[in-house]
């Protein structure tokens, strides 16, 4: 196997497939084609394909946490439902600029990663998930009770937000929504690929191969951890307040258990640790379950529970890793050759 | 002078048991130095005593003249001393390359940075590109650690510790449960390893020790028995009577 | 400050509701202790008994007639599924045992909303446990009452189950450490089938007669998951006394913190459980 003369692998693009850094291929071209494609030919389905985007913002934000850290957590809706609420109330109290009210989303929802993971990420396995899951219960229930606040079982609403810049009014057609969602989009995405081909990407990936070895690598792995988690909330955060700002409404299930279950499906159906796994996942879950609801609304959770089982059975990375599994295949091929 | 790694009489109680009984031992600046025994010499003892595994009951431990006694394990490697684990830790769902960037990262302080591209950085492709030639690793970089052999594994192990450029490098049974050409493969490796790289080896194959050592230390029931050259070593009775003559089990 | 029979019916309202909790949580301490398999579908099978029991009753069954088929009933669904899906379910990871049975609960909601339709059911008390005692100036259910005392039974039954008898005795050894069990001689799979079912058959017990304060719906099954994983984890995996300590003391903290801050709504509790698995992680009583 060895080959002492060859320098297979060392050069500087060697090395970029060899560190497995997230590259701009033609998936990402696809993804923008089929985006502005959807505008033009569907625009019966832009308040669908606005959901879509915003899933996918939401499974992104996951996959940083969950497929390059290794946080397993059931109660990721808990930073959705924060940056919705903080979006709802901002727009509703201060100021009704949508940009600013994403950002005020994302501080919250970042502090709330900051402060629930330095008590949250010091457990691990079994207790990290029921730690996770016990604290979206509790703000659920939190905000539940905060009914003058919350607007409680009602959900909160009233508010209406300005033109983007000033300039492009939210319009029935949900035409704005839907470019505005899609922007947004965009720049979670690059802003998720910045971190996950950072040094601390890397960091976080070795996090989850090995955490005691990164501690012995003089890596301060809780601090790490709760780092990326924050990062991860923020822009969880982004989604729901998106959520709020484009349907003027945000209820208790921005909270709940479900949405949390929701997108960690999401996930799996698209596959963990490679950021488009989130797109693909999105797509094919919003649509899915658009369809099945809209055939036979009330079984559509027989599709739903049937796709879960099958896929963690059968395809256990996903689509996106059948896929990738496939093309290394195909390359594998090619090389030898 | 200086040494690279020092120990003065390095005590350890397990209770009533003592492990280590007064230990003193010297490696020098670039020293090849191995450490042997029979089974219950306590040299795991002392390994993880030297890394900060185990606090001693008394005696100090001084890197590169400085005492480390009360640092932690990762406080330790930060000051350079760097070691293998006899039972792989690795990073088994990272490439190669991946695994001994981390390291690297880790040993810069830069494993926080979110906005430095890791495939963007030549200075850092470069440096794994060469680290990974001179181990003669170059053409598993892209692979899974997982999906190497036992050996090329052990090899990965080292390289990991050579990437945080230790002063003082700990092997901790580098040979254990390698085939015999995996094991020529590793003396290369380690004769090959720069004279700024102090080495401390314990090992079980004779062979490779005195092959690979300059100094050796030989200890038993806790104790150092004698510290000398392979030579030395090798005609001293009592260290035949410890290997041959009163096996120890 | 309420009167003392306030607090008492608060009382046997929080216990007779932990007692609910602690039914359904039995079956999943057993099987999470042994398998580690984090089993999302398990508040599913109480579903599934107070389903079956309601189809009994509404065919004109007597309540107490329908319970045990129910039970049983349920014990043979979740055997069948232990020996299906389980197993597939068994070989994957952690998380994604975890995903897999969420699915699985998913399913079992599909299935009931086509069977029942999604409305909220109640299953009749019987006349003679309907209606309540009054004695000097305090009102007690008698149906809670009834079902404190049949919990209790059964919480007694379990327990000298576990101590007394030789199935219990290797219950315990696997639990303790599956491994050094299967090594002696134990057969881990076989007592886990039999732990399952039986977990199921208690988990419908739990369904069938706390139908009262968890009211029959599709949605049952993910609705009081959180609960019952909450009283799984606080009594520490695998231990029956722990989930008993934890599903009561949960009922009354909810009870009490309903009744006392009801504006705060069923926040205590979760803030509860929360500040008390960060001070213990490990739960109540988990050795390991």
């Amino acid at each position: 196997m060895r080959k002492p003369e060859n320098t297979i692998g060392t050069s500087v693009p060697e090395m970029r497939s060899a560190l497995r850094t997230h590259r701009f291929g033609w998936f990402e071209i696809v993804m923008l084609v089929v985006f502005v494609a959807v505008y033009y030919l569907l625009p019966g389905y832009l308040p669908l394909a606005t959901q879509v985007a915003i899933m996918i913002i939401f499974a992104i934000s996951l996959d940083l946490a969950l497929g390059y850290g290794g946080i397993e957590t059931l109660g990721h809706a808990v930073f959705y439902g924060i940056g919705g609420y903080a979006a709802g109330l901002y727009a509703l109290h201060v100021w009704q600029e949508p940009i600013s009210g994403l950002l005020v989303a994302a501080i919250a929802a970042g502090i709330f990663g900051i402060v629930s993971g330095v008590v949250v990420l010091r457990a691990k396995g079994l207790t990290l998930v029921m730690l996770t899951l016990a604290c979206a219960t509790m703000v659920h229930e939190f905000a539940n009770s905060m009914r003058a606040v919350t607007g409680g079982d009602d959900g909160l609403s009233g508010y209406r937000i300005d033109p983007v810049f000033g300039l492009f009014r939210f319009d029935l057609f949900g035409r704005t929504a839907y470019i505005y969602s899609v922007c947004i989009l965009v720049v979670v995405f690059l802003i998720a690929r910045v971190v996950a081909n950072s040094n601390f990407g890397l960091t976080a990936r070795g996090i989850r191969s090995n955490a005691q070895r990164m501690q012995l690598l003089g890596v301060p792995v809780l601090n790490r951890l709760v780092l990326l988690y924050a990062i991860s909330g923020a822009l969880a955060g982004i989604a729901g307040a998106l959520s709020a700002q484009v349907t003027k409404l945000v209820g208790l299930n921005t909270l709940a258990f479900t949405l949390s279950g929701n997108v960690l499906i999401v996930l799996i159906l698209g596959g963990i640790g490679r950021l488009y796994g989130a797109v693909i996942g999105s797509i094919v879950f919003v649509v899915l379950s658009d369809r099945a609801a809209a055939i036979d609304p009330f079984n559509w959770l027989f599709i739903l529970g049937g796709l879960i089982v099958l896929t963690v059975w059968l395809a256990p990375d996903g689509i996106a890793g059948r896929f990738s599994a496939l093309t290394q295949q195909l390359r594998g091929r090619e090389r030898k050759s | 002078m200086s040494f690279a790694l020092e120990i003065r009489n390095l005590k350890k109680a397990f209770g009533g048991l003592e492990v280590t009984r007064d230990v003193s031992l010297t490696v020098a600046a670039g020293a090849r130095h191995a450490l042997i025994g029979p089974n219950g010499a306590g040299k795991s003892t002392l390994v993880n005593l030297i890394t900060g595994v185990l606090k001693p009951s008394g005696g100090e431990i001084l890197l590169g003249g400085s005492g480390i006694g009360n640092l932690s394990q990762a406080e330790r490697v930060k000051r350079g001393l760097a070691r293998t684990f006899q039972i792989n830790s690795l990073f088994p769902t990272m490439t190669v390359a991946e695994n001994v960037a981390l390291a690297m990262v880790a040993h810069d302080g830069a494993d926080a940075r979110v906005l430095d591209n890791i495939s963007r950085d030549p200075a850092l492709a470069a440096r794994i590109g060469e680290h990974l030639l001179r181990l003669n690793l170059a053409d598993t970089a892209d692979r899974l650690v997982s999906n190497l052999s036992y050996g090329q594994q052990r090899i990965v192990e080292v390289a990991l510790a050579l990437a945080l450029r230790p002063n003082v490098l700990l092997l901790d049974e580098p040979a254990a449960g390698l085939a015999a050409k995996d094991v020529e493969m590793l003396l290369d490796l380690l004769k090959g390893l720069p004279d700024t790289v102090s080495v401390l080896i314990i090992e079980h194959d004779m062979d490779l020790v005195f092959r690979f050592a300059q100094t050796i230390t030989v200890l038993v029931d806790g104790r150092v028995l004698l510290t000398g050259t392979p030579e030395e070593v090798r005609k001293d009775q009592r260290v035949r009577d410890v290997y041959l003559g009163r096996r120890h089990g | 400050m309420p009167s003392l029979s306030t607090l008492l019916s608060l009382f046997i309202d929080g216990a007779s509701y932990g007692m609910i909790l602690f039914l359904i949580a039995s079956g999943l301490t057993v099987t999470l202790g042994i398998m580690r398999i984090v089993n999302l579908s398990h508040c599913g099978f109480a579903m599934i008994g107070g389903y079956a029991a309601l189809a009994l009753v509404s065919m004109g069954l007597p309540l107490l007639a329908a319970l045990p088929i129910a039970v049983l009933f349920t014990m043979a669904v979740g055997f069948l599924l232990e020996q299906t899906i389980y197993r597939v379910v068994y070989r994957t990871h952690e998380f994604g045992q975890i995903l897999m049975t969420l699915g699985l609960t998913y399913l079992m909601v599909a299935t009931i909303n086509l069977l029942f339709g999604s409305l909220m059911q109640n299953i009749p008390v019987p006349e003679a446990l309907n209606g309540v005692w009054l004695a000097g100036g305090l009102t007690i259910s008698k149906y809670r009452i009834f079902l404190v005392a049949v919990s209790a039974g059964v919480a007694v039954l379990l327990w000298a189950t576990f101590e007394w008898t030789m199935f219990g005795a290797k219950l315990r050894a696997a639990i303790d450490n599956p491994r050094m069990a299967r090594a002696s001689g134990i057969d881990v799979g076989r007592l886990l089938s039999v732990a399952f079912a039986a977990g199921c058959g208690l988990a419908a017990l739990g369904g069938v007669l706390g139908a009262q304060m968890l009211p029959l719906e599709p949605f049952y099954a993910l609705k009081y998951l959180v609960l019952v994983l909450m009283v799984v984890t606080v009594g520490g995996l695998g231990s029956l006394k722990g989930s008993l300590v934890a599903a009561l003391a949960l009922g009354l903290i909810d009870t009490f913190g309903r009744y006392f801050v009801p504006e705060f709504g069923g926040f205590v509790i979760y803030v509860t459980v929360f500040a008390f698995l960060l001070v213990r992680p490990r739960g109540l009583f988990q050795n390991a």
